[in-house]
């Protein structure tokens, strides 16, 4: 299963998120779940790099599942592409979650300082 | 694009344990009143758990073995550690 935490700020933006596990659903190579999710999720990494432009941390461990990202700072305008970038991660998320709940859960929650 | 960051790894279900050796079945072989018979082994043990008291010899395994006929004593010495010997039949008459 693999778990997905959006975090917001104290007015609802995306600060960052985290996901976490396997998604199980196939072996090795085969596993169409995993697959969106990483599609999706490292879609939107690529986003807030060349698009947005943002400065931003991740954290990786392939081993594990475990993938972190934070935004840290930027202009406003980089933060609106942010947002737009991250919302739109999110719907995609969302919408795999509704045919796959069995693989994904997202959660929302832990505003940050 | 890693498109299986989020897949189990090849293999990483793989438990590591599963691996046991052979019982030894150690303990006691013979109990105190039993009659034995010279050679007979009396405790199967790892170390000194029970120590060998008079007329009873000591394998290189710490296996303890009556050296004479007679009846099987456990005890304890003077250092409180469990003993186990073995009294000839007449002296116990």
């Amino acid at each position: 299963m693999i778990r997905v935490r959006i975090r917001r700020n104290g007015a609802g933006q995306i600060t960052g998120f985290e996901v976490h596990g396997h998604a199980g659903a196939g072996p090795y190579g085969q596993d169409i779940v995993c697959a969106g999710v990483s599609a999706v999720v490292f879609t939107a990494l690529l986003g807030l790099r060349q698009v947005a432009g943002i400065p931003h941390q991740v954290v990786e461990r392939e081993e594990e599942g475990y993938l972190y990202c934070r935004l840290e700072g930027g202009s406003p305008s980089a933060w609106e592409r942010a947002q737009v970038i991250l919302e739109t991660m999110l719907a995609g998320l969302r919408d795999i979650e509704k045919d796959y709940g069995k693989h994904i859960r997202i959660t929302e929650g832990g505003v940050e300082p | 694009m890693k498109l299986q960051f989020f897949a189990q790894k090849k293999g990483v279900g793989a438990t590591k344990n599963g691996r046991d050796s052979n019982p030894k079945y150690l303990g006691v072989k013979r109990f105190a009143g039993e009659r034995v018979t010279a050679g007979s082994i009396l405790v199967r043990q790892r170390g000194t758990k029970i120590h060998p008291g008079r007329n009873v010899g000591r394998g290189g395994d710490d296996t303890l073995f009556a050296l004479v006929d007679g009846v099987v004593v456990f005890g304890t010495n003077r250092f409180g550690k469990k003993t186990v010997s073995v009294v000839p039949v007449e002296a116990q008459a």
